[in-house]
């Protein structure tokens, strides 16, 4: 009954959509305005009826209702309620769902908020419909989460054990919520190429949304790397796994987008390739979906039999197919105006920018389907493992660093070499006599070193950016902290903006660290055993197995003193072992803004485990990266905060737009 | 295959026999992928298999065989995918130049759009559209220049 119930109206918010794509076509291609009024009013149907599917999903989760596959699949009796909840997006199908209704969220809102636009709309149903209707027909048929087992199970098969943790409560969520959001200005950006215009309306419009998406995008990313950190036990937090390289490929699209727009805005240059960063990435935004959600990575052998691939690949093909046509047909409308008056200004700052971001996709993109693209021409797969990633992408990161410090500094149209010179040079000195004291100091490898003066350079350069603004104000008689309000204030998207680069210089800092001067060691330690990392000593004190909600539990207790003998903390890393035999180690740390000590309980002998194997790693600066991860929000917040000013520029320039239609 | 690696570890030099610390066998094992599990190092993977990998890994290093010899071994017997980074010959070059590709490529472009962006300005002479002075107050309108000015 329940079942039915959700599979209907899923069913029906696929049939809405579809609705809404036919009737969006005939109301724009026979010009009948209350056609299109009418696929509006399906989009806004889709939201409530997907609202009740995720609904009823979870109300049979959390009434144990085994009747339904998927619960069957992803919970049990033993699931505290928190993962049962949880356990909507614990399974691939349930996965889909929630994405189709976080979608639904995006267009019913855009649909709503921009009721008042016109010209674009009908277009943008259009788009909308056509991608809400292929991911609905992936929940309707192929990936129905109400799915019946034939028999009923007298308990289900419980949640995956990784997944059973705070942060993955609010993880996945936000990575859906930042895949679904760019598919709002891709829609704009296409109701733009199909309408024919090409003003700068569509990125004005979108601009917000596109920042919601991204700062969704980031905030799952940086919450994704903090549960690695707390589950994985391996001391990282980022192992270039293809799962997180497809939500970072569409992150890196969004970011060239995000600073290219700026230079349409202000110059009116670069229409076609601001079509073509956001058609990037709303294509890595599919392909990431199809590399997460069809294991196509995982499991390359699994190619012909999986159903859904051939989905996926039917749809790229037809979006590549759709958005070249577009782009091309209207190549000459999106033309320049403008040209470049000098190699050194702003516009061709954010070029550069443009260039780092995308070569740092490109070799991304290249390794995440090393696999495949080595099955398909050798026949063999390789794999590519975390060194080579770095080794490839260090430069271009150190590129992209730098970039972020001068470039803020360059003015539109033309800056003269003379005036970065003068203002870059403090820094610059600033920079090398902190690393002369770090030198002294016996940091020692060079790669760091370049890439610290680099992290020290950019920051001086962005907060300068600042003290210059403040004393701007303040010269005109504002206090300090007025000075930096007003500043915030007066000019969100730039100050938010620099703060977003404040926010990944404080992580770059932190991944220099941890990238160059992590220390590790395993040991076999008895009881009352003592074994050093660093500075660090590590007493044994024994080992105690529990059981804990169906799991057993071998919890370790260890004390960390100083070399010089000065007690600080007791831990207690554990392993959780399965009824399958697979284990999960948590980590306990020791950490502050410094370095974090990190142990893990690997194995142990005996039932009253008198002996363990620790592993311990010492991980400088590791701190900084979760700090720069809450700037680099608060950053993104304040850049993205509505502000009334601009809605009474969108009321202008919508007027003026109607008033010159006729023309 | 396995005879091809014997056969391969045959020709390697032996280092003098020793005990491997835990250390040693780490070192060793994070070169390798998991067989199973997606990008997970030898080292740091729960399941049984890698357990068991780990325990060969100790024992080869006990027999004296080099770090290389035992990565051999296992590249042959499961894959060169169990190579966490790839070899440096045939096709594993190609992943080796195309960050260079990549960079030069990426360099050339942006150099040739610049140059052409400079010199070959289109003829279309810039048209303002016209400013929505008329339908604002003089306050907002000088807060949104102000803006406009500053972005």
């Amino acid at each position: 009954m329940l079942a039915d119930l959700g599979y209907a109206s899923i069913v029906m918010a696929f049939g809405a959509a579809v609705y809404t794509l036919v009737t969006a076509l005939v109301g724009v291609l026979a010009k009948r305005p209350r056609w299109v009024a009418s696929a509006r009013n399906a989009t806004l149907v889709v939201l409530p009826l997907l609202m009740l599917a995720c609904g009823l999903l979870l109300v049979a989760l959390l009434a144990d209702d085994y009747s339904i596959e998927y619960v069957s699949r992803v919970t049990n009796r033993a699931t505290p309620t928190i993962f049962k909840i949880t356990a909507v997006w614990g399974g691939q199908a349930g996965s889909l769902l929630l994405w189709n209704f976080f979608m639904a969220i995006y267009f019913a809102a855009v649909v709503w908020i921009k009721r008042e636009e016109k010209q674009l709309m009908p277009y943008v149903l259009i788009v909308g419909a056509l991608t809400q209707s292929f991911f609905l027909l992936l929940s309707a048929f192929p990936e129905n989460p109400f799915v019946l087992n034939a028999l009923i199970p007298a308990d289900g098969r419980g949640l995956s054990p990784l997944l059973r943790h705070p942060l993955m409560i609010i993880h996945p969520p936000l990575l859906y919520l930042g895949y679904t959001g760019f598919v709002i200005p891709y829609a704009f950006a296409m109701a733009a190429l199909m309408a024919g215009r090409l003003d700068d309306g569509w990125i004005r419009t979108t601009r917000r949304w596109t920042l919601t998406a991204w700062l969704f995008l980031s905030l799952g990313l940086i919450l994704g790397g903090r549960w690695a950190h707390d589950v994985l036990g391996w001391g990282g937090y980022w192992a270039w796994d293809p799962v997180e390289n497809a939500a970072f490929m569409p992150w890196l699209a969004g970011t060239a987008f995000l600073h290219s727009v700026m230079i349409q805005e202000k110059r009116g240059m670069f229409k076609m390739w601001n079509i073509f960063l956001i058609i990037l990435t709303y294509l890595l935004v599919v392909y990431g979906t199809l590399i997460v959600r069809t294991g196509l990575l995982k499991s390359v052998h699994a190619f012909a039999q999986s159903e859904i691939q051939w989905h996926f690949f039917t749809f790229t093909a037809v979006m590549i197919i759709l958005s070249t046509f577009w782009a091309t047909y209207r190549a000459q409308d999106l033309r320049s105006r403008n040209y470049l008056h000098s190699f050194l200004s702003r516009e061709a700052a954010f070029l550069y920018n443009n260039f780092a971001v995308l070569a740092i996709l490109a070799v991304i993109f290249v390794f995440t389907n090393y696999s495949l693209l080595s099955e398909l021409f050798t026949g063999q797969e390789y794999g590519v493992g975390e060194t080579t990633y770095e080794a490839a992408l260090g430069p271009l990161f150190a590129i992209l660093l730098l970039l972020m410090g001068v470039a803020p500094l360059t003015m539109w149209y033309r800056t003269s070499l003379s005036r970065l010179g003068n203002m870059s040079r403090w820094p610059a000195i600033c920079a090398t006599v902190l690393i002369i004291l770090l030198v002294v100091l016996g940091v020692r490898p060079v790669g760091a070193l370049l890439g610290l003066w680099i992290v020290f350079f950019s920051a001086i350069l962005t907060v300068w950016e600042y003290v210059r603004g403040v004393q701007a104000r303040v010269g005109k008689g504002e206090s300090w902290p007025v000075a930096l309000a007003t500043l915030f204030q007066r000019n969100q998207r730039r100050y938010g903006g620099y703060l977003i680069h404040l926010g990944v210089i404080v992580m770059a800092f932190g991944i220099i660290g941890t990238e160059f001067f992590q220390q590790q060691t395993q040991i076999f330690l008895q009881v009352g055993e003592r074994a050093t990392l660093g500075n660090y000593v590590l007493e044994f004190r024994g080992a105690r197995g529990y059981e804990d909600n169906g799991l057993s539990v071998v919890e370790a207790t260890a004390d960390v003193y100083t070399t010089d003998g000065r007690f600080l903390k007791t831990l207690h890393p554990y392993t959780q072992v399965f009824t399958d035999g697979q284990g999960m180690t948590i980590p306990d740390t020791r950490s502050n803004m410094l370095e974090e000590f990190y142990i893990l309980l690997v194995n142990w002998e005996g039932v009253s485990a008198q002996s363990a194997t620790i592993r311990m790693y010492l991980t400088p600066l590791i701190n900084w990266v979760w700090m720069g991860g809450i700037i680099f929000i608060i950053g993104t917040l304040i850049a993205a905060w509505p502000d009334p000013l601009d809605e009474k520029l969108a009321v202008a320039q919508r007027l003026v737009a109607t008033a010159t239609a006729g023309d | 295959m396995v005879l091809a690696g014997l056969a391969l570890l045959g020709t390697r030099p032996t280092a003098a026999q020793t005990t491997p610390t835990d250390n040693d066998v780490n070192r060793v094992a994070s070169q390798l992928f998991c067989p199973t599990c997606e990008s997970t190092p030898v080292d740091v993977c729960p399941t049984q298999t890698c357990a068991d990998w780990r325990t060969l890994i100790r024992q080869k290093l006990a027999a004296g065989e080099s770090d290389a010899a035992i990565l051999d071994y296992f590249a042959t017997n499961f894959g060169p995918q169990v190579l966490a980074n790839p070899p440096r010959e045939g096709f594993g070059w190609l992943l080796w130049i195309t960050p260079l590709v990549i960079m030069l490529g990426g360099a050339l472009l942006l150099g040739r759009s610049l140059r052409h962006l400079r010199h070959e300005a289109t003829a279309v002479p810039p048209t303002a559209p016209p400013p929505p002075t008329t339908l604002l107050d003089e306050a907002t309108r000088a807060k949104l220049e102000e803006k406009l000015n500053r972005s």
